[in-house]
């Protein structure tokens, strides 16, 4: 059976909200406050960096994933597929922009020999995607590094079963 | 990591603003300011025309503006007479102590500072390194128990206090006088090799005085992160396997050790610039640090308030590069807590 997922809106709001407030606040003083060179090569470094932003969050929104049991599919305008056969490597990483770490989010890179899916945790369903991945990456005998064992445990997924038994 | 790059990025903005306003606001604290106090004396002598000078710089400047309108005009986002002038189009203003563009009283200070306490930290990571893992690796022994006791006598003396002690040895054992950053002769004058040996020469005083305490903290900061480290399984595990202690020490547990001198970089960065501003009067070097305490003084506000402004940012970009490095070193969840959205 395949299961969709989608960014939900409440997420892209904000992450539009952010790129917005990037923009202004980098491309608005470098068109209006003539600033020094080096500012503005800072003010311009930051702008596109806000753009690049804008346009993943867009990416983000025309995105479905779609998870079966044959594999991973991210359909959208830069959409690949990964069939758990073919999986190569799964890595989770957790941040956070608090001093305590806390209320951070993850994200997931899968990757097999060509195509890589990447995935935050702010999709509807990830916890779902996540065991789909850990369990064929376990079926594949794929290493985890640590901080990826680690962040599945949060999540209640074991990464190695023999490990905790 | 883009999602994360662009979040801190953001958070920068209002703090850069937060702190430009607090900067400001504490310069302009103290009633009167620099310009005043000067009209104050000038009145009280009768100079008539250095009194219209006065006034009229006062006017220049904008310090009979409302509050607002002169940190606006200072950060650059407000218009005066000649058009945007502030931080953000690389003006930092006047110091009236010195006469002089802020900059220019800046500049050559700015550059010693950076190669004294850039050496500092060199001098700081060369003997803490090696001293840290010998230490941690020889629990408990002679040479730990040694440097451990070096550790808290470098830790409990403070710095001026050591460089008193050995300017009064240097001059009564050896007739040294070890003030200074450079021979007199050197100093207003344009670089050299001779001034730049001449630096040199004198660097190695005030970089033993700075670095002491420096080094026998993060001695004891290594020693204690690599003890628990070198307690978890995954070294005993590699013991057991047969890899040589070395390598192994050096590939897993000193890497994972340096976690919180990585965090540490956000301080790092401001104190290359200003660090040591006691130690700097104590042996009167001729760094920011001193210039920075003086301008404080005086209500020097564009010089004190330009420096602090940069020492600020210096700051939030280091914050910066330690999270962005530590997201990358070690991207995991707390144990303790802590579940993503």
């Amino acid at each position: 059976m395949t299961r969709s997922f989608q960014y939900p809106l409440s997420c892209l709001c904000a992450d539009y909200a952010g790129s917005a407030i990037g923009l202004a606040c980098s491309l608005g003083p470098l068109a209006y406050l003539q600033p020094a060179a080096a500012m503005a090569w800072l003010l311009a470094a930051a702008a596109a960096l806000f753009l690049v932003y804008f346009g993943r969050t867009v990416c983000r929104q025309l995105t479905h994933i779609e998870l079966d049991e044959a594999g991973i599919r991210a359909r959208g305008p830069l959409g690949a597929a990964i069939r758990w056969e073919h999986l190569r490597s799964l890595r989770l990483d957790y941040y956070s922009t608090r001093r305590d770490r806390e209320r951070g989010w993850m994200h997931l890179r899968l990757r097999d020999a060509q195509r890589t899916i990447r995935i935050d945790s702010e999709v509807d369903g990830f916890a779902d995607i996540a065991r789909a991945a850990a369990a064929a990456a376990r079926r594949r005998g794929a290493d985890l590094d640590e901080a990826t064992c680690a962040n599945l445990r949060m999540l209640g997924i074991v990464p190695n079963p023999a490990q905790a038994a | 990591m883009l999602t994360y790059t662009i979040r801190r990025l953001l958070i920068m903005i209002p703090t850069l603003l937060v702190i430009s306003f607090v900067t400001f606001s504490i310069i302009k604290l103290p009633p009167g300011d620099f310009l005043s106090n000067q009209i104050a004396e000038l009145r009280s002598q009768g100079d008539k025309a250095a009194l219209e000078r006065a006034e009229f710089m006062r006017a220049q400047y904008g310090l009979d503006k409302p509050f607002l309108e002169q940190y606006a005009v200072w950060v650059g986002i407000w218009p005066t007479e000649r058009g945007f002038s502030g931080l953000l189009q690389g003006d930092w203003g006047w110091s009236f102590e010195h006469d002089l563009p802020v900059a220019e009283v800046v500049g050559d200070r700015m550059l010693l500072s950076f190669i004294l306490n850039f050496t500092v930290i060199l001098f700081t990571w060369a003997v803490a390194f090696p001293i840290g893992a010998y230490a941690a690796t020889h629990q408990y022994s002679w040479g730990d128990y040694g440097l451990t006791l070096l550790g808290y006598v470098g830790l409990a003396t403070p710095n001026f206090l050591f460089a008193l002690v050995l300017m009064y040895f240097a001059n009564v054992e050896f007739g040294l006088a070890i003030g200074g950053i450079m021979d007199p002769e050197y100093l207003d004058k344009p670089w050299s090799w001779a001034k730049f040996g001449s630096v040199l020469n004198h660097l190695w005083i005030p970089v033993i005085v700075i670095g002491t305490s420096g080094t026998a903290g993060m001695i004891r900061r290594l020693r204690a992160n690599l003890l628990d480290e070198l307690q978890k399984q995954y070294v005993v595990t590699a013991r057991a396997k047969g890899m040589p202690p070395f390598g192994l020490l050096v590939k897993y547990p000193l890497r994972m050790s340096l976690n919180p001198f990585i965090a540490d970089i956000g301080n790092l960065l401001p104190s290359v610039i200003s660090g040591s501003a006691i130690v700097a009067v104590v042996l009167s070097l001729q760094t920011s640090g001193p210039m920075l305490l003086d301008a404080l003084r005086s209500q020097d506000q564009y010089l004190a308030g330009s420096f602090l402004m940069f020492l600020a940012l210096l700051t939030v970009i280091g914050m910066f590069i330690s999270d962005l490095l530590l997201a990358v070193l070690d991207p995991r969840i707390r144990l303790t807590g802590g579940m993503a959205r």
